[in-house]
């Protein structure tokens, strides 16, 4: 055992290193060409969002740049997709509508996930009647016609994006509460968790450092999905008039077109549905590639 | 001898469909110092549950523990509180389970999941606390502990998970170590390395082992005293010598007859048939009155159908219970 042991284990060979669950998430990630696409189109969207957010670009966008509704031409980047009634720039608002649909996306995901996770892995943890109780709370919130619940909310809290902000956020949680309610039942009485609790550990410590990190995974797939549920709720809530006010988003964009479509104007209606299209595209890739990463039970060898 | 842990009459019950089901009945031994107690038993027949019991592991409901008492250091760890019993667990009472496969977080490594252990229970910083994880692996002979530290459990292999689980069980140097089956899931050789560095460990740490398996090998090699356990209950309880030379309960004489011998001088004789015990251990539901091996003892008696036998002293430090004098 011991000089031949010796030569080996300083052989280059004898020791690959270890590599977390991220970095071989990544690993497998990058081999995926089209997750790298999604991921540099929601990479681009953020960019755009927050360059519009600082003022680096397309402000003001309620300035009147030219005649109302005139055709997209290139002549100036403000009339690249033409102006609205007011002789606004479309692009500038697409722009803008670019920074309210992420900004929605993300606040919302902030406020929904740790409700989620929280309840479910106390439900899924716990059990009994702590189970009974978040399982009765999640049925009953999810048993109210979702739009229904979005368009009450709106109301009791006056219109705006604040509203949008928390109407999304306290009712987009429970399909996260029930993964993780489910993977925190599974885990609870693995064998790693007894042994966590052997050597002293208490719940908080077996919750959150041990469990956790196991069902993290599930967490990231449902924000990408999450991400751009919240996005097209906030443009239908904008569409009938109970989201964002007197800013410019996406759904606002569609709804004005509701009349310029009869005058032959698609520039509005097509600029917000394409830039809709992409981000929501490439959130439900980077949704899928991330569940074939991060999923250990679909690791291949 | 230094008695470090004295169980009491323990009775552990779980809550089934089929009613309480006695999973642990009446159960008392003492462990002591630099000692190994084997225990050994069929499947169910309640090994684990005792060892759950010690660190009061039993997932509640349906488990319950009913009665008796679990003495360490004159303190009775049923009546501790919960945070009490958690700086003993893995502190001074630790355990290796049988799954060393499973029984490691497989998203730390191994580095981390030692020094919790260590950061848990001693005031020490997370780098001493890695210098001490790698002391650990290099004492249970895993090579180049500094770089296996940060492997994840993926990477090594099944023995050298069951090391890993060892090193984490003895890092902050427990008084006890329950070690429930940590071979059964190992091959042969790898076994044998497991339990020459427990023994070794035991007598350089001067820990008491309690040593859980169904394998009477084991017990032979490793273990100082032995209890024999069936459906439950203790039906044999002595010291490891006197139990392989003169084995007294019908139940302990049929599972040494059990063992599997290869005798060549045999060769041209009539082959002999490896002996079992006929029929299985009965459900804890159904226990038939009387003593719980009578359907399967050659021996059994009118007596064994009425009251159920107690353990009675027939030799030094021996005791089984059962009414034939054998």
């Amino acid at each position: 055992m011991s000089e031949k042991a010796t030569v080996w284990e300083n052989h280059p060979a004898s020791h690959a290193e270890g590599k977390s669950l991220w970095q071989d998430a990544w690993i497998r990630l990058k081999k995926d060409k089209l997750a790298i696409a999604a991921l540099a189109i929601v990479f681009f969207y953020s960019l755009i969002a927050l360059s519009a957010k600082f003022g680096l670009i397309a402000t003001p966008w309620d300035a009147e740049v030219g005649k109302a509704y005139s055709a997209p031409s290139f002549e100036n980047t403000k009339l690249w997709l033409g102006t609205d009634i007011f002789g606004r720039s479309v692009f500038y608002k697409m722009l803008h509508g670019t920074r309210i649909a992420m900004s929605v996306g993300l606040v919302t995901a902030l406020i929904a996930i740790p409700i989620g996770v929280l309840l479910g892995a106390l439900a899924g943890y716990f059990g009994g009647w702590v189970d009974e109780l978040v399982v009765w709370f999640y049925t009953t919130l999810s048993s109210i016609p979702s739009i229904m619940l979005l368009i009450a909310f709106t109301y009791v809290l006056g219109k705006g994006i604040f509203s949008v902000y928390i109407a999304l956020g306290v009712t987009s949680w429970v399909g996260l509460a029930r993964l993780i309610r489910g993977e925190f039942m599974k885990h609870r009485s693995r064998e790693y968790v007894i042994a966590a609790e052997s050597i002293g550990a208490g719940h908080c410590i077996r919750i959150f450092r041990h469990i956790f990190p196991n069902v993290v995974h599930i967490v990231i797939i449902n924000l990408s999905l999450q991400f751009q549920i919240a996005i097209k709720t906030e443009v239908i809530l904008s569409y009938l008039g109970l989201g964002v006010q007197g800013q410019p988003s996406w759904g606002v964009m569609i709804d004005d077109a509701k009349q310029e479509l009869a005058r032959g104007v698609w520039w509005q209606l097509s600029s917000a549905t394409v830039a809709m299209l992409f981000i929501v595209l490439a959130f439900n890739i980077l949704g899928d590639a991330l569940r074939d990463s991060l999923d250990p039970k679909l690791k291949k060898g | 001898m230094e008695k470090v842990l004295e169980v009491k009459n323990l009775v552990t019950t779980f809550r089934t469909e089929a009613g309480v089901l006695r999973a642990v009945d009446d159960v008392s031994f003492n462990v002591y110092k630099g000692k190994t107690l084997g225990i050994v038993g069929e499947s169910g027949c309640g090994k684990s549950v005792t060892s759950l019991s010690i660190m009061r592991l039993i997932p509640n409901p349906p488990g319950e523990i009913q009665s008796g008492s679990i003495l360490y250091n004159g303190k009775d760890l049923l009546k501790l509180p919960i945070a009490e019993m958690r700086k003993i667990r893995g502190n001074e009472i630790s355990m290796i389970f049988q799954e060393p496969m499973t029984s490691l977080n497989p998203v730390f490594t191994v580095g981390d999941q030692i020094t919790e252990a260590i950061v848990l229970h001693q005031k020490v910083s997370k780098k001493e606390a890695l210098d001490r994880a790698v002391a650990m692996l290099k004492l249970v002979g895993i090579p180049s502990p500094e770089k296996r530290v940060h492997d994840y459990p993926h990477q090594l292999s099944g023995g050298m998970r069951q090391r890993v689980m060892i090193a984490m069980a003895l890092s902050c140097n427990p008084h006890v170590l329950i070690a429930d089956e940590p071979t059964t899931a190992l091959d042969v050789t790898i076994q044998a390395q497991i339990l020459e560095l427990m023994k070794k460990l035991r007598e350089t740490l001067g820990m008491a082992l309690i040593l859980i398996t169904h394998d009477l090998g084991i017990i032979a090699e490793t273990a100082d005293e032995v209890l024999v356990m069936y459906a439950g209950k203790v039906v044999e309880q002595g010291q490891v010598k006197e139990i392989f030379r003169n084995a007294k309960h019908p139940y302990t004489r049929g599972l040494m007859k059990s063992i599997p011998t290869f005798d060549l001088t045999q060769k041209h004789e009539k082959k002999r048939r490896l002996e079992t015990i006929p029929g299985i251990v009965p459900s804890l539901s159904e226990l038939p009155k009387g003593c719980r091996f009578q359907s399967r003892c050659p021996y059994v008696m009118d007596v064994c159908r009425g009251a159920e036998p107690e353990l009675r002293e027939v030799g030094p430090e021996h005791r089984i219970a059962c009414y034939k004098d054998l």
